[in-house]
């Protein structure tokens, strides 16, 4: 009876030894996460879903928080190439553009995706794309390329624009009511449309670098930007370009404008600069750590989504700041589409 | 009853083996000291050997990758000076510039520096590149005439903006610059292998001569080379320790014995087996590294532990009026069964060390089990041979150790505590151990495994290299703690072309870099999007692999074996990972990760393997610790429990021995929780020696205990009394001389030293207090010593009555 104690006294120590000895269990891995602070982004747009993000490796997000969470966007048979760029119509009509010819279409904002272009060899990068007022998609890329659909981005043809050499095409926009286009590239090349795209004219190059975006700031008054520092005024849509000024030599990849008429500009160095007389002089607001802004848009809170090759930043500007007691109203625009 | 013809037998060797000592002391006496005498001659022979290999678990299956890459992809060689101005402004002024130029130069001419790999802003492979609208434009960072006035200045601050260097050669607070070079392990000249202490010691005299000459200047250096050499520096402290720890034993010993030939004879039969090691060592083959050198303290506390057992017996014996030879005699036959006993069990718990993969345990095990080995000649048959020809001082014999007429306070203690004998207060015993364990199990399930903490650690935190190696970590945007992955291609030309390749790595690097615990992530793919880029006017929305391979070529410029990414024709790709730090959480979490990946992402002719980098040799290293330990402990123990059992023929005495034992290693782990030390390579051991080593209390106590019990002791408290008073102050002193021997480690300025001597010196303690207040609870509620028990075996040795 009272040995029974003492063996109970050996069991438990021994149970304790046991336990405190044994392997300690294993870490659960969470799922797997694609890294969107630190993944090369190239593009940010707004729409029904949301926030939508591309880049690296045929990547799409979403997020219908601001930014605070992400959901990999449905994408069959990823081809895995960098994407360069979001194009969207509409809140629900957009499409992604890529390395290697590729094109995905999607018609709920972003969150899924259907192949609609893919070049198995040779392929060069898309870098942009737009809807016409006549309701085909003209896709524009590397050495001069020009893609055309006319079933709503489903189906795609090579398309060509007389006056064209095989200069990289980087951009195309519209002013706000679909009238007036440009096209712009490397090398200085430039094109204007100002019948809703149906022919186009090409403007006798007036800097021998590239030109990566522009927009339009609004009447005539046009914007066009590219390497080191290089931005360029326009009064009479884009006839005649005068160099704006820059304080920082960096080449600039996207832009915003906020709702009461700041420009906004990001590129090289994490450099974000800002105009407040219609893009004829800017300063430089901001600047992060990361690498190259790939592209920008502002949320309705002032705070901006940035993009750039290192990941994603969502941070209050100095410029985007809602001022006391004003209510700051921002506009939807993005990365170099109008 | 219990007296069978076996343990007859036994009785009748111990006896004709005690004779046989006395009759040729004489003899065997000389033969000792001759023994002595030639053995410390050769260890005059003895040499370091800290290879740092050694803590490699080889048959690990990533440290087969490692091996067979690191020779290919070094960069573990690199050492870093980082040159810091405290001066006003950043780093673009003449002074700084002059200094920077000058400690590249002494870099560059430091023997054992390869010195194409020497990069700093003055050598000429750092470059910058410009993209205009000409195209590229590229040249040195400081041109080639440079005068550090405000112009040219301006233009170096210009030209390293463009480098790319801000983070990597340059701090990113523009404070300090980076000179950096590799190693060459081997002369190519001579062929001989690098001296690390010798570039170390180098390191160091030029950090003395820049910070002497400019009190704006401060250098931080860090490096394999250095930790080497600061790992040598510090071995040399620890005989300081030893010199310190054996005169706190002289002075202890004597307090406790009262008589300068007790101190001297223990003291020199404790030297004994620790000269007798050292000598043996040099012929087996075996060098002392910073871990093994720490041994001979070990053996040198055992042995004075049993040394005073072994005297303090004689010296009881001397009292009941026998001559110096004839107590000499009976103390061998009293102690022979315990004492070796009690060696064998320690030299178990050192031989299943030599079970571990990794060597340095190996041959601490392999070196540690032999000092023990040897304790049973010195100990057990020299010691009583000196004792015979021993006169003790008169005042040492008026004031012997145990004696129970010397005054009542002794005494009374013993038989205060004996109480615990008794079922009521046995069960305060049970009350307390029941709390400790509940305590300690729940502390000792949250002990790490690894590395805590940032650094390296063989030193301790506030170390100058740790403090260098933190202030580089903080200025600088790469890291020190690399997970090397390396991706094997076959039936490949040129795999840096092939886009299925690249982009297996592309996956792996965006991958990756999406891991908790991961800083950054350099592969080759990574590189050649940045070319792809840069041959795009850096635009980039140009920063892609392309299918094509002629599209590839543009980036193929990134697949430079130089650059230590690939080898030649990317047969081997070294994809790396760089950790913000190397506990065992974030290397868990993202070596599973890696393993994930390997799981899932398959590419044809495309095989990832881990591991390499500093990383990979912590996380093979931490599996194979972690296996050991389970795989050490049931030996231990089961040998423990083997060797108690076939003594003692009683299963209640073997779990009075070992739930002790149990309790307190339990609290070690505890302890190690508590005061944040990891289980290590270094805190391996710890149990095993703890263990090994303390199971003596409970031997020498309980083997006395059951021969008062045999021999007439009314209850089982007399019996505790008895064995207390005879061994119990021995206990105490050999508890306190031993934790004292280790304890000493604990100001060492290696910090895996430090961390075993607070482990084994607090195992060493609390095992005594073990074995004196729980053995007796479990002992009475076991009911031994009542009618039911089994008598003693062991304890019914010759005896005159």
């Amino acid at each position: 009876m009272r040995a029974s104690v003492g063996w109970a006294m050996a069991l438990i120590v021994a149970a304790a030894g046991v336990h405190a000895f044994s392997p300690r269990s294993a870490v659960t891995l969470p799922e797997v996460r694609i890294p969107v602070e630190h993944m090369q982004l190239t593009s940010v747009h707004q729409t029904s879903a949301g926030l939508v993000i591309a880049g690296e490796l045929g990547h799409i997000l979403t997020s219908a928080d601001q930014g605070s969470s992400w959901t990999p966007a449905n994408i069959p048979g990823n081809r895995q190439a960098l994407l360069t760029r979001l194009a969207f119509s509409g809140p629900d009509e957009g499409l992604a553009l890529g390395h290697e010819g590729w094109i995905l279409r999607s018609t709920d904002g972003g969150k899924s995706w259907a192949e609609a272009h893919f070049d198995a060899s040779n392929g060069e990068p898309l870098m942009d794309a737009a809807k016409l007022p006549s309701g085909d998609w003209l896709a524009v890329g590397a050495f001069g390329r020009v893609l055309r659909s006319a079933d709503n981005g489903t189906s795609w043809v090579e398309d060509g624009i007389p006056g064209l050499i095989d200069w990289h095409l980087n951009t195309i926009v519209s002013s706000a009511d679909g009238n007036k286009w440009l096209i712009a590239g490397e090398a200085g090349t430039l094109l204007r449309s100002l019948d809703g795209g149906s022919s186009w004219e090409v403007i006798v190059p007036f800097y021998n670098g590239s030109l990566y975006g522009a927009l339009h700031v609004g009447g005539s008054t046009w914007i066009s930007y590219g390497m080191r520092g290089h931005v360029f005024h326009s009064e009479d849509d884009g006839a005649t370009w005068q160099e704006a000024s820059i304080p920082v030599p960096v080449s600039i990849y996207g832009h915003a404008q906020t709702r009461d008429g700041t420009l906004l500009l990001v590129g090289q160095g994490g450099l974000v600069l800002a105009s407040t007389d219609q893009g004829q002089n800017f300063k430089v607001i901001d600047r992060s750590p990361e690498g190259a802004l790939t592209g920008i848009t502002l949320l309705t809170d002032g705070r901006a989504v940035l993009t750039s090759d290192g990941g994603l930043d969502i941070r209050m500007l100095p410029a985007t700041r809602p001022a006391p007691g004003s209510h700051l109203n921002l506009s939807k625009n993005t990365s170099g589409e109008s | 009853m219990s007296d069978t013809p076996q343990r007859g037998r036994l009785d009748g060797l111990i006896d004709t083996t005690a004779l046989m000592i006395i009759r040729w002391r004489k003899a065997l006496g000389l033969l000792f000291i001759a023994l002595t005498m030639l053995l410390a001659y050769s260890a005059m022979n003895l040499r370091l050997d800290p290879g740092f290999n050694k803590l490699i678990p080889h048959k690990h299956e990533y440290m087969s990758a490692f091996m067979e890459y690191s020779g290919t992809f070094s960069g573990a060689n690199r050492i870093m000076v980082s040159v810091r101005w405290k001066g006003e402004g950043d780093i673009y002024n003449a002074q700084f510039m002059k200094t920077l130029r000058e400690i590249t130069d002494e870099v560059f001419f430091t023997p054992g520096v390869n010195r194409a790999s020497v990069r700093s802003l003055f050598t000429p492979n750092v470059r910058y590149i410009e993209v205009t609208e000409e195209g590229f434009n590229g040249d040195v960072v400081i041109p080639a005439r440079f005068e550090a006035d405000a112009a040219s200045l301006e233009q170096v601050r210009n030209n390293v903006s463009k480098s790319g260097e801000i983070g990597r050669l340059v701090a990113n607070d523009l404070k300090a610059a980076l000179v950096r070079a590799d190693l060459l392990e081997f002369n190519p000249e001579t062929g001989e292998r690098l001296d690390y202490a010798d570039v170390a010691n180098k390191l160091e005299a030029i950090r003395a001569r820049f910070e002497g000459q400019n009190p704006d200047i401060e250098l931080n250096i860090v490096g394999f080379a250095k930790v080497i050499g600061d790992v040598m520096d510090g071995l040399f402290t620890v005989l300081v320790f030893f010199a310190i720890a054996f005169l706190i034993t002289a002075a202890l010993l004597g307090a406790y014995s009262r008589s300068l030939k007790l101190v001297v004879t223990v003291l020199v039969i404790a030297l004994m087996p620790v000269v007798w090691l050292l000598g043996l060592l040099p012929p087996l083959g075996y060098g002392i590294d910073p871990m093994s050198v720490l041994v001979p303290f070990l053996i040198f506390s055992i042995a004075v532990s049993h040394a005073i057992q072994m005297t303090n017996g004689w010296e009881q014996e001397l009292l009941k009026g026998r001559s110096a030879t004839e107590a000499a005699e009976q103390s061998f036959r009293n102690l022979v069964i315990p004492g070796s006993m009690a060696l064998v069990t320690t030299a178990l718990g050192f031989m299943v060390m030599m079970l571990i993969d990794i060597p340095i345990l190996h041959e601490l095990g392999v070196t540690a089990c032999l000092g023990v080995v040897l304790m049973l000649l010195t100990n057990l048959v020299f010691l009583p041979i000196v004792l015979s020809h021993l006169k003790l001082e008169r005042f040492a014999l008026a004031h012997p150790i145990d004696d129970i007429h010397r005054g009542h306070t002794h005494h009374r203690f013993w038989w205060t505590l004996s109480a615990l004998a008794k079922p009521g207060p046995a069960l305060v015993s049970f009350a307390v151990m029941l709390a400790l364990l509940v305590g300690g199990t729940h502390l000792a399930r949250q002990v790490q495994t690894g590395d805590i903490g940032a650094g390296v650690p063989e030193l301790h935190d506030d170390s100058r290299y740790n403090l260098d190696n933190a202030r580089i970590l903080e200025s600088y945007s790469i890291g020190m703690d690399v997970l090397s992955v390396f991706v094997e291609t076959t039936g490949f030309e040129e795999a840096c072309l092939n886009w299925e390749v690249m982009n297996a790595v592309e996956r792996f690097d965006l991958r990756m870099r999406g891991v908790e615990g991961v800083q950054s992530v350099e592969t080759i793919a990574r590189r050649a999007k940045l070319y792809a880029a840069g041959n795009n006017e850096a635009n980039p929305r140009w920063a892609a692999l392309q299918r094509s391979e002629a599209a590839l070529r543009t980036g193929a410029r990134a697949a430079n074996p130089e650059l230590g990414l690939n080898n030649a024709g990317c047969q081997t790709i070294h994809l790396i990972v760089y950790l913000t730090d190397h506990e065992a959480s974030t290397l868990r979490t993202v070596t599973d990760e890696v393993r994930r990946f390997i799981a899932q992402d398959s590419t044809p002719n495309v095989s990832f393997r881990l591991a390499g980098g500093n990383a990979g040799v912590a996380v093979a290293t931490n599996e194979a610790v972690d296996r050991a330990q389970v795989q050490m402990l049931v030996s231990i123990y089961g040998a423990i429990i083997l060797i108690c059992l076939l003594t003692f023929r009683s299963v209640r005495a073997v779990i009075c021995i070992i739930v002790p034992l149990l309790l307190v290693s339990i609290l070690c782990n505890a302890l190690m929780a508590t005061i944040d030390i990891g289980l290590k390579v270094a805190t391996l051991p710890v149990i095993t020696l703890g263990v090994g080593a303390g199971v003596d209390y409970g031997i020498y106590i309980y083997e006395r205990l059951k021969y008062e019990l045999d021999h007439g002791a009314p209850t089982l408290r007399d019996a505790f009394y008895e064995a207390m008073r005879q061994r119990g102050t021995a206990a105490i002193f050999v508890a306190l001389t031993m934790s004292v021997g280790v304890g000493t480690w604990m100001f060492s300025a290696l910090k895996f030293q430090a961390d075993m001597g607070v482990l084994l010196a607090f195992m060493f303690l609390v095992n005594a207090l073990g074995a004196m207040f729980l053995l007796p609870a479990l002992a009475c509620w076991l009911g031994i010593g009542r009618g039911d028990t089994r008598p003693a075996t062991v304890g019914q040795q010759a005896q005159p009555a």
